[in-house]
Order: C-alpha cells, then sequence, then structure tokens
C-alpha cells in the first residue's frame, strides 16, 4: 500500500479515536440528561469508524501508523477551551461539517479500492446523523444561550477551521498531493 | 449574587477536597490537571449556579481565586 494513503486512513482513523475519547467523556459526566442519549449514540459511531478504518487498512494489507497528531488537537489549540454545552456543540457542528466535506472529497478520487469506497459509505452515513442531532441540540439551546450569540461562536468557529485546514493541507501538501493527484 | 465562598464550595465538592485546602492562589491546573475534568468543572459550576460563561470570562482564569470571581460577580 502506498505510505501516503497508510498515512491518511491512519490520520482518519486517529481523529475518530480522538473524537471518541472525548464523546466517551461527555457521555459519561456531562450534566445535561437530555443530550445524554444522543451523546453516547455519537461516542459509540466514532469508536465504530475508528474500527472501519483500521478493518479497511487490514484488507488493504496495512496496520495504523501511530500518529500523535489528530485534527481535534489543532481545533482546541486554535480555538481553546470551550467553557459551556454550546460551545461544545458548535464546535462539534463546525467539525463534523468539515469531516464531511474531507470525506466527500476523498470519496470522489478516481481508482480507490473498495474498500476505502466502502468504508466512506458506511461512515458518511453517521456522519449525516451527527450533524443533524448536533444542529438540532444548537436550536434548542437557542433561547437560553441567544440565537445571535449562538450564530456568532459558529461564525467564529467557521473562521478558526477554515485557518486550521488550510495550515495542514499546507503541512501535508506533498503527502496530500499524492493521495489527491493534484495540490489541493 | 453569590459569594465567593459559595463558590468555592462547589469547586471544593467537584474536586472532592476540604474547601479549607482552596486558597487563592492555588493554581487550577494543579487542582484539576486533566483539561477536560476543567471544561467539566466549569459547565457544573454554570449550572449549580444558573449562569452562562463563555470561553472569553475564562481568557484570564488560572487559579481558584481568579475562576471564583467569575461566578461570584454573577
Amino acid at each position: 500500500m502506498d505510505e501516503n494513503q497508510r498515512w491518511i486512513l491512519s490520520f482518519y482513523r486517529n481523529s475518530e479515536i480522538t473524537g471518541a475519547l472525548f464523546f466517551g467523556r461527555l457521555a459519561q459526566y456531562l450534566p445535561y440528561d437530555d443530550l445524554r442519549a444522543d451523546i453516547t449514540r455519537h461516542f459509540a459511531d466514532e469508536s465504530q469508524h475508528a474500527r472501519y478504518w483500521t478493518d479497511c487498512l487490514a484488507q488493504l494489507g496495512a496496520t495504523p501508523l501511530r500518529l500523535d497528531d489528530a485534527y481535534q488537537d489543532r481545533y482546541f489549540e486554535a480555538i481553546g477551551i470551550p467553557a459551556n454545552i454550546m460551545e461544545i456543540l458548535a464546535i462539534t457542528k463546525v467539525f463534523e461539517a468539515r469531516v464531511i466535506r474531507q470525506y466527500h472529497q476523498h470519496s470522489k478520487v478516481e481508482g480507490l479500492e473498495a474498500p476505502v469506497l466502502q468504508t466512506f459509505e458506511k461512515i458518511m452515513t453517521d456522519e449525516a446523523w451527527h450533524l443533524k442531532w448536533v444542529s438540532g441540540a444548537l436550536e434548542n439551546l437557542k433561547p437560553k444561550f441567544g440565537a445571535e450569540k449562538v450564530e456568532a461562536r459558529l461564525s467564529h468557529y467557521r473562521k478558526i477551521d477554515a485557518e486550521v485546514y488550510a495550515s495542514v493541507l499546507q503541512e501535508y501538501d506533498s503527502r496530500l498531493a499524492g493521495i489527491f493527484g493534484r495540490k489541493v | 449574587m453569590r459569594s465567593a465562598q459559595q463558590v468555592k464550595v462547589l469547586i471544593a465538592e467537584f474536586v472532592k477536597r476540604d474547601v479549607s485546602s482552596l486558597g487563592d492562589e492555588l493554581v487550577l491546573r494543579d487542582l484539576v490537571m486533566d483539561s477536560f475534568r476543567l471544561v467539566e468543572l466549569v459547565m457544573v459550576l454554570q449550572e449549580r449556579l444558573d449562569v452562562i460563561v463563555n470561553q472569553e470570562d475564562l481568557g484570564h482564569v488560572r487559579t481558584v481565586g481568579d475562576l471564583t470571581a467569575v461566578f461570584a460577580s454573577r
């Protein structure tokens, strides 16, 4: 297997694990009973996705790379630690939208192996649900936090997301060019 | 508005320590080393005290006294 492909599939796996650990903590400790069921499902999905990518790598004859850096780490470095549930969900919404765009873009690359395509298909269904439940929960929080403040947070986080994504593209330019067949 | 002592009692409950051991100068990272636990503490304080704080409110917070002051002032 091409080393760049092994790296990006490992990168996806690592991000899913980081997401699972984060949502696992939320599912365990968050003081909001009405959100616990959806957060638990989200946690389980992210764990399952990590398994899917691990299985996908195995089907292609590779093992996952050990990576220290997850995409979410860049977020928290740039955004800071969220202070309330609205900020946590707003960051999650922006992040999930980014994941969907990235997976969609990657799934359109010509000549992808069947296990990779099948993994994208399985994961994308869950990702669409993640975006839906988080968006719904944010809507429900608007009366408490103020609709304008929620929108302002989302806008702020989207700006940071664009910067983080651009920096990741720049940092891994040669690897990504090898995967996507062009400069991205 | 609640007193700083009331806020400190809630912090003490959360970290399972005697409130008298929570001096204002105590650095939060030394009290709650896991950053996620720190997020959880802030959310629990918001729920128990029925207030909302955001990232900007916490930008300068470094010690127990800083955190107490944020919540006591609301």
